[in-house]
């Protein structure tokens, strides 16, 4: 079928150039935005025929390389939509512009989510505390930021190795003059007695209320458990996705692009070896205390609830 | 030298601080909490307010401040007179529509919360007052307010009662891609709600006068013949639980003397009295006696959003215990002490009792520091079971109770919208 092909190859084109207008939006306002595009761009004149576009653009972004793992929950929740206002709606005309103009208004809330995050989660940095955090978040920043405006804390950022974004948390944060100290990745369990908590972002919520996120997030978690410290996670409701992987062999596959930091200035590894560099892993949910989330403060089986009522 | 004091006397003591008001007032340490943090009060906070609610509501915070009310039930029926009068005198300080009603309220409550931020109830049942607002609001007053004639009507049976009230309030994935709800509450006109608002609160009255039965009438489900079920402190709701279960079932009554207000041993004669086989022990053999109880169960002084408790000193002590030995903690509260908020930091919502049954003024030592907190912090992760007046729930799914019983964006007393 070359013309759905060719849709769907738009949709993706469509989520590439968005992420790289606006890469503060991140991937999730890309992600709707391609989605609304493409109902803009569909010659549909069915619900049914909406339903079968949004699907095939959310499977062509899902095969994208960087994606975010929650575009079959958006499509469903577009999808929810139609049926929904089908009934009400006075007709298709009708459906197709109240769609994208709600689509639009989605990628717009999706960015103030953040501020939503940042105001309920920021009561929960204490006082003089220190908080433990990896990878790069536009959440947890937020988040952090929002609690320096009205107490004094500290801010401890594992470099996050095999892409080291670490480094930009740390350095916004430094920016904003909260003390911020970096860590290698094996130096987690040596800091983890003088924190207060650990608080990461996640690149998606999984129906078992567990997270998918940037390398090395379940060992802090694990280690965290260990010391007794609350593990707390930032994320945007866009994020949820319906997945329910039992352990990390389940998550979808993703190869960092990257060189392995095993052997930057090394050469590539010899034939016998293998050089693994998994990006992102698997955090449980027994691991996780609550989720800050724009829905609220969630605790891992409220997530699970919010997904099941999307799908069931 | 110290002298021997012999406990019995202590017993005497009990929860009546009244005599001891003015030590008490100089000790209650109040920890300012996160969620409430008000901004700097203007000169009389409550100017706003009808003369008579100024009124009733200084009347409670002295009453309080004085420790003549302790019990938590007095204390949220309290605050629902109050609001009941606010909300029938409303017209006297120039509230003609909802949004300045919600804000007097709002008003009202943080003045209360400030003054007893331990007082969990108060900021609660000025919550569920502010749901019933905003509910009557959205129905147009036509619909009668459900949640709490749920409550009332479900109570031993549990988990059908929660399903049946799917009113859940606060944002939802699904309804993401949903309007924003935009509903003016300045634009509804006070006049027609009244009605439904008083009759709304009500309603809460009355679900406040069943709960220990509510709950009370659950017992048999939890407690079966020949059990060792250990308690300790004196909670009324508690007490009820353990009298019903006794009507119908033999089992035994573990009961810590908890020291040093001694509760315990007044929990124990009042539960030896009703018939029930009883063993009093010392705080200190708790764990002693863990191995052969098969329940842990406890009272609660407030029930925080993450479903951890605030309860009376010694209880997370009992809980760990107990999580060493695999016995489940269930704890009993009513729906009014369901506090939307989350505990932060180590010592909020806690406060200092007299140190006169620690140790007394005439022994005449001197130097040494002798703080009595009233509360313990219980985390989730410890509390098998929540039993409240609307049936059994596991503490990972409070969130839904304070979704049906609460409005969100009431969870800041301080801040006022709109």
């Amino acid at each position: 079928m070359p013309a759905v092909s060719k849709a769907a190859s738009k949709a993706a084109a469509a989520y590439t150039s968005f992420l790289a207008e606006d890469p503060v939006a991140g991937p999730s306002a890309a992600a709707i935005k391609a989605l609304t595009e493409s109902i803009k761009g569909s010659s549909a004149t069915t619900i049914m025929g909406l339903s079968e576009v949004l699907r095939e653009a959310g499977a062509a972004l899902s095969s994208l390389r960087d994606a975010p793992m929650s575009i079959a929950s958006l499509c469903e929740l577009f999808v929810r939509f139609i049926t929904r206002t089908a009934l009400e709606a006075r007709d298709f005309d009708d459906i197709r512009r109240l769609l994208i103009e709600r689509g639009e208004m989605l990628a717009r809330t999706t960015i103030e989510a953040r501020s939503k995050i940042a105001k309920i989660g920021a009561p929960f940095v204490d006082a003089g505390g220190v908080v433990l955090t990896l990878g790069y978040s536009r959440c947890v920043v937020a988040l952090l930021l929002a609690a320096a405006k009205t107490k004094h804390f500290s801010v401890i950022v594992a470099e996050s190795h095999p892409q080291g974004d670490g480094h930009t948390t740390a350095q916004q944060l430094a920016q904003a003059g909260v003390p911020v100290t970096m860590v290698e990745d094996a130096a987690v369990a040596y800091v983890m007695t003088r924190c207060q908590m650990v608080l990461c972002g996640a690149e998606a919520v999984l129906e078992s209320g567990g997270v998918i996120n940037k390398t090395g997030t379940y060992q802090m978690a694990i280690v965290a458990h260990a010391f007794k410290k609350p593990f707390y996670i930032a994320s945007e409701s866009t994020k949820f996705a319906r997945l329910f992987p039992l352990s990390q062999n389940d998550l979808p596959e993703h190869e960092s692009a990257r060189e392995h930091a095993a052997f930057v200035g090394r050469g590539p590894p010899p034939p016998p070896l293998i050089a693994e560099k998994p990006s992102r892993d698997y955090t449980p949910p027994n691991y996780v205390q609550l989720l800050f989330t724009d829905l609220g403060v969630l605790t891992p089986s409220a997530v699970s609830d919010e997904l099941i009522k999307l799908f069931d | 030298m110290r002298k021997q004091t012999i406990s019995k006397k202590t017993s005497g003591v009990g929860c009546e601080y009244v005599g001891q008001s003015g030590t008490l007032g100089r000790l209650a340490h109040c920890t300012p909490i996160v969620a409430t943090a008000m901004p700097a009060p203007s000169s009389n906070p409550l100017a706003d307010l009808p003369p008579n609610v100024q009124q009733e509501i200084s009347k409670l915070l002295a009453k309080l401040r004085r420790r003549q009310l302790l019990n938590s039930l007095d204390v949220a029926r309290k605050t629902l007179e109050i609001m009941r009068l606010l909300v029938a005198t409303s017209a006297a300080a120039q509230a003609t529509d909802v949004n300045s009603l919600i804000k007097l309220i709002k008003r009202a409550g943080a003045v209360m919360v400030t003054a007893q931020p331990h007082e969990l109830v108060i900021g609660n049942m000025v919550r569920r007052v502010l749901a019933i607002v905003r509910d009557e609001t959205r129905d147009g007053g036509n619909k009668p307010f459900k949640a709490g004639d749920a409550a009332a009507a479900s109570g031993g049976d549990a988990a059908s009662g929660g399903e049946q009230t799917v009113h859940v309030a606060g944002p939802s994935l699904m309804s993401l891609l949903d309007a924003p709800e935009a509903l003016d509450y300045s634009r509804q006109s006070l006049k027609a709600l009244k009605g439904p608002i008083i009759e709304g609160i009500a309603e809460v009255m009355e679900e406040l006068s069943t709960v220990s039965a509510h709950i009370a009438e659950q017992a048999i489900q939890h407690i079966h013949a020949n059990e060792v079920v250990l308690t300790h402190g004196r909670d009324p709701t508690v007490e009820a639980f353990l009298k019903a279960a006794a009507k119908k079932r033999n089992f035994d009554v573990i009961v810590a003397e908890t020291a040093p207000g001694g509760e315990g041993q007044q929990m124990a004669v009042a539960l030896a009295e009703a018939g029930i086989s009883t063993t009093l022990i010392a705080d200190a053999a708790v764990f002693a006696v863990m191995a052969r109880v098969n329940k842990v169960i406890v009272g609660a002084h407030g029930v925080m959003a993450n479903g951890g408790l605030i309860a009376a000193a010694g209880s997370h002590l009992l809980a760990l215990a107990a999580q060493h030995f695999s016995v489940p903690v269930v704890a009993c509260a009513g729906l009014y002490k369901l506090t939307p908020l989350f505990p932060s930091g180590p010592d909020s919502f806690n406060m200092l009792l007299s140190p006169q049954p620690m140790l007394r003024y005439d022994e005449g030592l001197q130097g040494v520091h002798v703080p009595n907190p009233a509360f313990d912090y219980v985390p989730p992760e410890l509390v098998a079971l929540l039993i409240t007046n609307s049936g059994p729930s596991h503490t990972s799914y409070i969130y839904r109770l304070l979704a049906e019983y609460y409005h969100p964006e009431d969870q800041d007393l301080s801040e006022v919208h709109g």
